[in-house]
């Protein structure tokens, strides 16, 4: 699925402007959505789930046009989606919750909806807990319903917001390689605030900031925005200026930093490769980051 | 229509599976029967129609009181819970899905309310080896006890989304008071008019029950303009008042859910 996005505006009632005048597209396969808090990503990824509706603008996915009920509910029917706050009924098992959010997604046949969700529950580990209600559920396997339900449908739209935060470090990486195998023909939007995750799973992602598209292309291409700014320093003292820092390693000698700034903080400071998180600070240049 | 289902469904197993349900109404018929001496009040009847009418009566003086204060969170607890969102992008309608739920958590919170009844009629027929009570509960239930708590539950939807659900339980229970128990000649109520909940027209037309403040007018008492004759026209148009404020709460309530994707 390609979705197009022409002059998005979404302005709430309290007057904040979540996006701004956004034209993106995003091509069939993974794509990333970075961006600070309030960058308006969620806002982004509710407009695209047929949850609200833009100020102005455009929204195509494929021939669907989100100004339409008929085309928001065409897409729903193609969609999976996980958002970031994800809720579920404490009073429900994992097999009934999925089997619920199954038949809202149209599943009709009983048998159908057992098997997929046997499967589902099966793919994120919850096989054992199937029959356990939610409410005795830990965040991480609660996230998991979650993946569980957005994938009911075998969606080819998959939006996911910020999907493995609660996870543990195996569980994301697990939900990860999930997420780029899914991908093949079909479109999944990843919105995250961890960078790794789009480094190891998209091709291409966005960058947003006050609404407006900041940058548009290939992992390549962020993370080469920050070649030649990526320094290794080691300070007694205070952390190093004119850049922004991204890691702090404290060792007998003092702290080692990893700094994105255009000229060597210090004469002693050595050049390091860029990583993705380095081009997305180097392309955002402002705040300090400290690790 | 499987979002119907879905919602239906599920929205009744939920409810049904509250503890809250059960006690709350087990509690509320235990007080009505200790509180209105129910052996004397129905059982002591010679007349089974009129056994089933007061007992309908008995059942739907505090047993709504609690039938509503247990739908209240049905609705607004999808978004304190975080589960809006996951239902909204489903692809069934939004009325669909809201008619799903209200049917399903009121034919969940009815099933103890009725149950009490059915079970009060029962033992009347019994009692008196008496079958006409039985048709006659059926008659009830079926016009009088599931519209007037269909009713309850559609504000029960609706009230709480603009008011916190607690405000809403005491304006509730407040109002039930004085719009079907209040008597007329007391203070102005609903109570006997077309537009109390609990239709007495109805019970007239159908039954020719006889209690005075069932409908009606009532003399010295304020309202009487909202009191025409008992006749068969009125207790349907009395029903239809009722239909017609719940299918409006309900339209409201589906308004000011679909008003938070603007």
């Amino acid at each position: 699925m390609h979705i197009t996005i022409t002059d998005l505006t979404k302005t709430y009632p309290g007057g904040t402007r979540a996006l701004d005048d956004l034209t993106l597209t995003v091509p069939t396969g993974m794509f990333g959505l970075l961006g600070a808090n309030g960058a308006g990503k969620t806002t982004l990824m509710r407009i695209l789930a047929g949850l609200l509706r833009p100020s102005a603008g455009r929204v195509l996915v494929d021939d669907y046009d989100l100004g339409t009920a008929a085309g928001r509910t065409a897409v729903k029917r193609l969609l999976g989606y996980l958002p970031q706050d994800l809720g579920v009924y404490p009073d429900l098992t994992a097999a009934e919750f999925l089997d619920y959010i199954a038949l809202l997604k149209g599943i009709d046949s009983r048998a159908a909806r057992r098997r997929r969700v046997a499967e589902l529950l099966e793919v994120v580990a919850l096989a054992d807990a199937a029959k356990r209600k939610l409410k005795g559920f830990s965040g991480g396997m609660r996230r998991r319903v979650g993946i569980a339900q957005a994938l009911l449908n075998d969606p080819r739209l998959l939006i996911v917001d910020e999907p493995t935060a609660g996870l543990d470090p195996e569980e994301r990486i697990r939900f990860r390689t999930l997420l780029a195998r899914l991908a093949g023909d079909r479109t999944v939007l990843l919105s995250t605030h961890i960078v790794e995750d789009i480094a190891q799973t998209c091709r291409e992602l966005a960058v947003l900031d006050k609404g407006k598209s900041l940058f548009r292309g290939t992992v390549a291409e962020l993370t080469a925005r920050a070649e030649g700014r990526v320094w290794s320093v080691l300070m007694s003292g205070p952390e190093p200026a004119g850049g922004v820092v991204v890691s702090a390693l404290p060792d007998a000698h003092g702290v080692r930093y990893r700094v994105v700034a255009p000229a060597p903080p210090s004469p002693e400071a050595e050049p390091l490769g860029p990583t993705l998180e380095d081009g997305y600070l180097a392309l955002r240049g402002a705040q300090a980051v400290t690790v | 229509m499987t979002a119907f289902r879905a919602a239906f469904g599920y929205e009744l197993r939920m409810q049904l599976r509250k503890v809250s349900v059960w006690v709350t109404i087990g509690a509320l018929a235990l007080l009505t029967a200790v509180a209105t001496n129910v052996i004397h009040l129905v059982l002591a009847i010679d007349d089974g129609e009129e056994a089933a009418v007061r007992a309908a009566r008995l059942t739907m003086a505090l047993l709504p009181v609690g039938f509503g204060c247990l739908v209240a969170d049905r609705l607004v607890r999808d978004d304190r819970l975080g589960v809006r969102s996951l239902l909204d992008a489903t692809p069934g309608g939004l009325g669909v899905r809201l008619v799903g739920k209200f049917l399903g958590s009121c034919a969940a919170t009815a099933i103890p309310v009725v149950g009490s009844y059915l079970l009060l009629v029962g033992a009347y027929a019994i009692r008196h080896g008496d079958a006409t009570a039985l048709g006659a509960s059926g008659l009830l239930v079926v016009t009088v006890m599931l519209p007037a708590l269909l009713f309850v539950g559609a504000f029960a939807m609706l009230c709480p989304l603009v008011m916190p659900t607690p405000l809403f339980r005491v304006l509730f229970v407040g109002y039930w008071f004085w719009s079907t128990l209040v008597y007329p000649s007391l203070l102005p109520t609903l109570n006997g008019t077309l537009f109390t909940p609990v239709n007495g027209y109805l019970m007239r037309a159908l039954l020719h029950a006889e209690d005075g403040d069932l409908a009606g007018r009532v003399d010295g008492a304020a309202l009487n303009f909202l009191r025409p004759d008992p006749s068969a026209v009125t207790a349907w148009l009395a029903l239809g008042v009722l239909a017609a404020a719940t299918a409006l709460a309900l339209s409201g309530a589906r308004a000011l859910l679909a008003r938070t994707a603007r």
